[in-house]
């Protein structure tokens, strides 16, 4: 498509359809950084802004080949497949590292068309690049980054993991010691209240590395293979066989007011979701005698929303911005570790979700969890 | 009921050691030896398959450096091949481990040797289950 290609064309068209091809010529020109060559690759026309970008000058480059601007970055596989694919007379699209003149890189994403002669026949190629050099700087910082952390992730992760099995091993050691101890009759009632507060905060950290473990689990990556299809009803019958004991203690009642059929998510995750926020619900959510709590689960957007609410105490409202922190508990008189909530954020924000809490002191409690319908399969 | 006669403790920490010896002697129901080292254990264990009755107590522990738990498994299994079963020990193995990795407590639990997997501390309670699942329930103690 060379310069005299257009003088050709004034000979040939209207003025009219001339005046629409120049404008089409110069769009293009001013665009892309345009090359032709012959079939053997040979430089028979370049452009301005190739001139430009690459540094040489029209003369410098005609009736040379492009390896004058190879950069060595790519493998000779690279160019030996690019060939193969115009030989055969399709195009080609591929981003490549260039040199210019003064030996600085550029990055051009490069489209190369085979041109036909009147039989059909190859008589050489056309490419049209743009440059990317920015683009690909990003992009090469990015993947910088992202190994970085990728590495520092699970560097941390083991950390985590061998902290807390090397703080459990010693922790056996002081409760079997203690057990060795326990109810010997030598012992004054004094230390035998000793004892127990030994063993009492060894049994607190024991729980502590026992959440770790937890939570290091729901920090794993997860992806399409851990989604299942869980039956509503299924899930919801486990769940409330697991709350049997806290539901006789606190004579709950637990209905299920809209629920979907069935869901795809990680059962795991959203069996311990729906325990620890029905838990949770049943335990501060009495009034008077007994607690009742009220499950809806619809689809809403592209999210499954989950609401819980109790109809109990409810929350002070300077508490609810620490409700999903870890061991933070703001009702001294109830048992409770303050792992659960944390652990129920940890698995909702796995399976992609987020979680809310509204309260009033004296109204209750609403817990809404919004999960998305398409399993995130990828973080990016 | 059975005939143990010989309980085995293998933990590379001598205080673990100390704590299970301490729980097991209480209840007297076979001579306990105590092995900070599982190649000693291993060579001890070994030398016993050889005799023509009784049983064994295994109580094994997993995190050890010179020789894993699984490693020090795989290498009796290897020497109780050569025997026939007749002619040798019958070993009874319990896992006993702080480790909370899931991965652990599913091989014990596929493992055709280990009866379970019991998570440190092991407690008069913990060995008193050890006991009824080897038939050595309150029968068994004197």
């Amino acid at each position: 498509m060379s310069q005299s290609l257009l003088e050709k064309a004034r000979d040939l068209i209207s003025l009219e359809s001339y005046a629409e091809f120049a404008s089409l010529f110069e769009a293009y020109n001013r665009s892309a950084i345009v090359s032709e060559t012959d079939r053997w690759g040979r430089i028979v026309y370049v452009n301005k802004l190739f001139e430009e970008v690459s540094g040489y000058k029209k003369e410098e480059v005609l009736g040379k080949d492009h390896r004058i601007l190879n950069s060595g970055f790519h493998p000779k596989s690279f160019f030996r497949d690019m060939w193969k694919t115009i030989n055969s007379g399709k195009s080609w699209r591929g981003e490549i590292r260039n040199r210019a003149k003064d030996g600085s890189y550029y990055w051009v994403d490069t489209f190369i068309h085979p041109l036909f002669d009147t039989e059909g026949t190859i008589r050489g190629y056309l490419s049209l690049r743009y440059l990317i050099t920015e683009k690909k700087r990003a992009e090469q910082a990015r993947d910088r980054y992202y190994n970085y952390l990728i590495r520092r992730n699970a560097t941390l992760e083991n950390f985590s993991r061998m902290i807390s099995h090397n703080l459990r091993s010693p922790l056996t050691h002081i409760l079997g010691l203690v057990e060795i101890f326990e109810n010997k009759e030598s012992l004054s009632p004094k230390n035998q209240e000793y004892l127990r507060l030994i063993k009492e905060a060894a049994q607190n950290i024991d729980r502590m590395v026992h959440d770790i473990y937890e939570i290091l689990k729901t920090w794993r990556f997860h992806d399409g293979e851990h989604y299942k299809e869980i039956s509503i009803r299924e899930v919801w019958q486990e769940v409330l066989a697991h709350l049997l004991p806290e539901k006789n203690q606190y004579q709950a009642e637990i209905k299920l007011e809209d629920f979907l059929e069935k869901i795809t998510t990680i059962p795991l995750y959203f069996k311990n979701i729906l325990y620890n926020l029905l838990s949770n619900a049943i335990k501060y959510g009495k009034e008077m005698n007994s607690a009742k709590v009220v499950v809806r689960m619809r689809k809403m957007g592209g999210n499954y929303m989950i609401t819980v609410a109790d109809y109990g105490q409810g929350i002070e409202k300077k508490h609810l911005p620490h409700m999903f922190e870890l061991y933070r508990r703001f009702q001294p008189q109830t048992m409770g570790q303050g792992v659960g909530l944390y652990l129920v954020k940890s698995q909702v924000e796995a399976l992609g979700g987020n979680i809310r809490v509204k309260s009033k002191p004296g109204e209750g409690t609403v817990f809404t969890v919004f999960l998305p319908i398409i399993p995130p399969s990828c973080l990016f | 009921m059975s005939g143990l006669t010989d309980i085995i403790l293998v933990d590379d920490e001598p205080i673990a050691n100390q704590v299970h010896r301490a729980i097991v002697e209480e209840s007297q129901i076979a001579p306990a030896t105590v092995f900070d080292d599982p190649q000693k254990a291993l060579a001890e264990l070994q030398k016993k398959l050889n005799e023509e009755s009784g049983e064994i107590l295994l109580l094994l522990d997993l995190n050890m450096p010179q020789l894993s738990g699984w490693e020090f498994l795989s290498a009796i299994e290897k020497k109780a091949k050569e025997i026939s079963s007749q002619h040798r020990k019958k070993i009874r193995v319990f896992i006993l481990s702080s480790s909370l990795d899931p991965q652990d407590k599913e091989k014990a639990a596929s493992h055709p040797w280990v009866i379970a997997f019991v998570e440190k501390p092991l407690t008069k309670l913990k060995w008193q289950k050890i006991l009824a699942e080897l038939g050595h329930g309150l029968n068994g103690l004197n």
